[in-house]
């Protein structure tokens, strides 16, 4: 038994990696992972790491059932990533990833608000750097946009906790409720991670313009510790049933017009992420069992997706749909698991996605959110368009692209291979998953009615696609981007700042002559009254110095006694 | 970059079965067929449902398809209003242009 934080071994790692050979490297990013599983499994659930600083109570290590479901999974959404990042020399994205899916692991565990604090700043520094690494201009700018929006979410976690520890003495992180100030303050912050409508975007921007590896490792571990964090704090939040609702909904259709698939798979995970967020807002136990289970199969197959997609990238050098199709012919192994992939998060029996989504719109269906449930159906038969067609057909058949490459690299198709197994394992025997959900599961998927109405719905689904592509009225997928609410920033905000710049310089100009000589000018006032010579600057003497506090004083006497 | 990763089709090429004129045909015929026994099977069984909409015959099959039908046609629709040209925020070829080979150095 033992109590050591399975993320301190991530760091450690990371410490040690730089300075590590190149093949060395390679193998302390797969060992971590296996070092911090053992470690996970070998402790007992309970608080360990309870320090005290200022007069805080800090528990850095707490592990129970629900921070279990998430640090067993993200351990191995860190292994399968490493393994598809086995050919990497770069020291940076290894370092990176270490230091990101430790943090993560670090966040699920942390017991108190000040702990998840400094975790969630660390996922957010570290995983930047998988984005820079593409090294190109597009890629720096799209990082610092995620950078931004990302430490906006820590510092706003950070006024709420502060506020928090004010109005209850404690750091405590339990449930809590939008009950004041500093909880908002809490919720708005998981909310920017969790992606939430209209604070989304920074996903779909800045996972796309990561590299092959990158948007991989990136897929799998900050928006769900957000859902994490709500599941914790805000179960049974209702306005979480219509934020997820919601959230669901909207992308989908993004994904039907994107063209770069890996942004599809992103607008795709915004869309899953909807379907635990309603879990958590309903906040029963087979509703918060039905959210664990889903991070869980959707961590394993939403990677799985990236890692096919990022496999045609690396090949191919684009991810573009209008440029791919054929592929099936060059990647026959990268094609069978992008279609596991594909039947798993489209939610088809003896699938991971079918034993887990269901839970969710089972618990929604028994207490009655009638319309809710019923935005969910339409987001499944989204799903099915966007991930379980779109994605392998516009990549691997459609018509054929003349392009022909290599199969992807072995490691990469062992990478796949472990998550399809794993996404066939939990559809085919999903008690293993049941069994460590936080809540004991009165819950059986493989009923006549959900297996048969299950796969009328995805297959008349199918259906439409083959109605709608063989007329001609299927959208095709042509070179473009679409607007969404990122465009407020990188076109709305500049179009508003520019004349209140060109006013400025041009006031500068009128009254001073230009930039340059206003410096001067600001500079020769401020000279005159703190410069070397000035009179603020003079070193007074000492006796003057008595002098005036004797003074000071007597006036205080004076005003005192009358 | 990489010009001569992507080789051309060779005229060698061996013929994919995916690439015959009937096989399309063939599994579209599969995919009507099942859509058909699907729908027909809601007539020969019991279904358990929370809802009295659920009891309507090939509920999920109409919702499927019809959803599906919204959803796509709706977004081409969005297109006209959100798409813009691929260069709209940065040129096109930003994500390659000084692109190292990242996962080799």
């Amino acid at each position: 038994m033992t109590s050591l934080n399975p993320a301190v071994i991530f760091l450690l790692a990371g410490l040690f990696t730089p300075f590590a050979a190149v093949d060395v490297r390679r193998y302390i990013t797969l060992a971590a992972p296996l070092i911090g599983l053992a470690l996970l499994l070998l402790a007992n659930h309970g608080d360990h790491g309870q320090i005290e600083i200022f007069n805080l109570q800090l528990v850095t290590y707490r592990l129970d059932k629900l921070a279990f479901v998430w640090a067993l999974i993200f351990h191995i959404a860190a292994f399968i990533g490493a393994l598809y990042a086995f050919h990497l020399k770069d020291a940076t994205q290894q370092t990176a990833a270490l230091f990101y899916q430790g943090a993560a692991i670090g966040a699920v565990l942390a017991g108190d608000l000040l702990t998840l604090f400094v975790w969630w700043e660390i996922t957010a520094i570290a995983s930047v750097f998988l984005i820079w690494a593409r090294k190109t201009d597009r890629a720096y700018r799209a990082g610092m946009r995620y950078l931004i929006i990302q430490i906006g979410s820590g510092v706003i976690l950070l006024t709420g906790l502060l506020l928090y520890n004010k109005d209850n003495g404690s750091l405590a992180f339990n449930h809590l409720g939008l009950e004041s100030v500093a909880t908002w303050l809490i919720f708005i912050a998981f909310g920017i991670k969790c992606a939430f409508p209209l604070l989304h975007n920074w996903l779909q921007d800045a996972y796309p313009e990561a590299t092959v590896t990158g948007t991989v490792i990136l897929s799998a571990f900050t928006t769900k510790l957000a859902v994490y964090a709500l599941a914790r704090g805000y179960a049974g939040t209702e306005i979480l049933i219509w934020i997820g609702a919601t959230m669901t909904a909207f992308p989908i259709f993004f994904a039907v017009i994107e063209n770069d698939l890996r942004r599809v798979l992103s607008y795709s995970l915004n869309n899953q992420l909807g379907f635990m967020v309603v879990g958590v807002g309903i906040g029963s136990e087979m509703a918060l069992n039905g959210t664990a289970a889903h991070a869980f199969s959707h961590i394993l197959y939403k990677a799985l997706l990236f890692m096919a997609m990022g496999a045609v990238l690396y090949r191919v050098k684009t991810i573009k749909a209008s440029e791919l199709g054929g592929l099936y012919k060059s990647m026959p192994w990268t094609t069978v698991f992008c279609i596991i992939g594909s039947l798993s998060i489209s939610a088809f029996p003896l699938f991971s996605g079918f034993i887990s989504k269901s839970m969710i719109l089972t618990a929604a269906a028994v207490e009655h959110h009638t319309i809710v449930w019923l935005i969910l159906l339409l987001a499944s038969a989204g799903v099915m368009d966007h991930s379980g067609i779109k994605i392998p057909f516009f990549a691997f058949f459609a018509h054929d692209s003349g392009k022909r490459c290599e199969e992807a690299p072995r490691h990469m198709l062992w990478a796949m291979g472990i998550a399809a197994f794993m996404c066939i394992a939990i559809g085919v025997y999903p008690q293993a998953l049941y069994q460590i959900l936080p809540y004991p599961v009165d819950y059986a998927p493989y009923t006549t009615t959900h297996v048969i109405t299950q796969l009328q719905l995805l297959l008349f689904s199918a259906l439409a696609f083959v109605f709608l592509f063989k007329t001609g009225l299927y959208p095709p997928e042509v070179k473009s981007v679409n607007l969404d609410t990122d465009w407020t920033y990188r076109s709305g905000a500049v179009a508003i700042m520019k004349p209140i710049n060109t006013l400025t310089s041009r006031l500068t100009q009128s009254a001073f002559g230009g930039l340059h000589a206003m410096w001067l000018v600001s500079i020769a006032a401020l000279d005159r009254v703190v410069g070397p010579k000035a009179w603020l600057s003079r070193s007074l003497d000492s006796t003057g110095m008595v002098a005036a506090t004797m003074g000071l004083l007597f006036l205080f006497l004076l005003l005192y006694l009358f | 970059m990489n010009q001569n990763q992507h080789t051309k089709i060779d005229p060698q090429e061996r013929s994919y079965w995916l690439d015959k004129p009937g096989t399309l045909n063939l599994i579209i015929a599969v995919l009507v067929l099942s859509c058909i026994a699907l729908f027909a099977v809601d007539f020969f069984y019991h279904k358990h449902g929370h809802f009295d909409f659920e009891q309507w015959p090939g509920f999920y099959a109409w919702y499927g398809f019809l959803s599906y039908c919204a959803i796509v046609l709706t977004a081409k629709q969005m297109r006209k209003l959100i798409g813009r040209r691929e260069d709209y925020y940065e040129s096109v070829d930003s994500d390659i242009n000084n692109e190292q080979d990242h996962d080799q150095s």
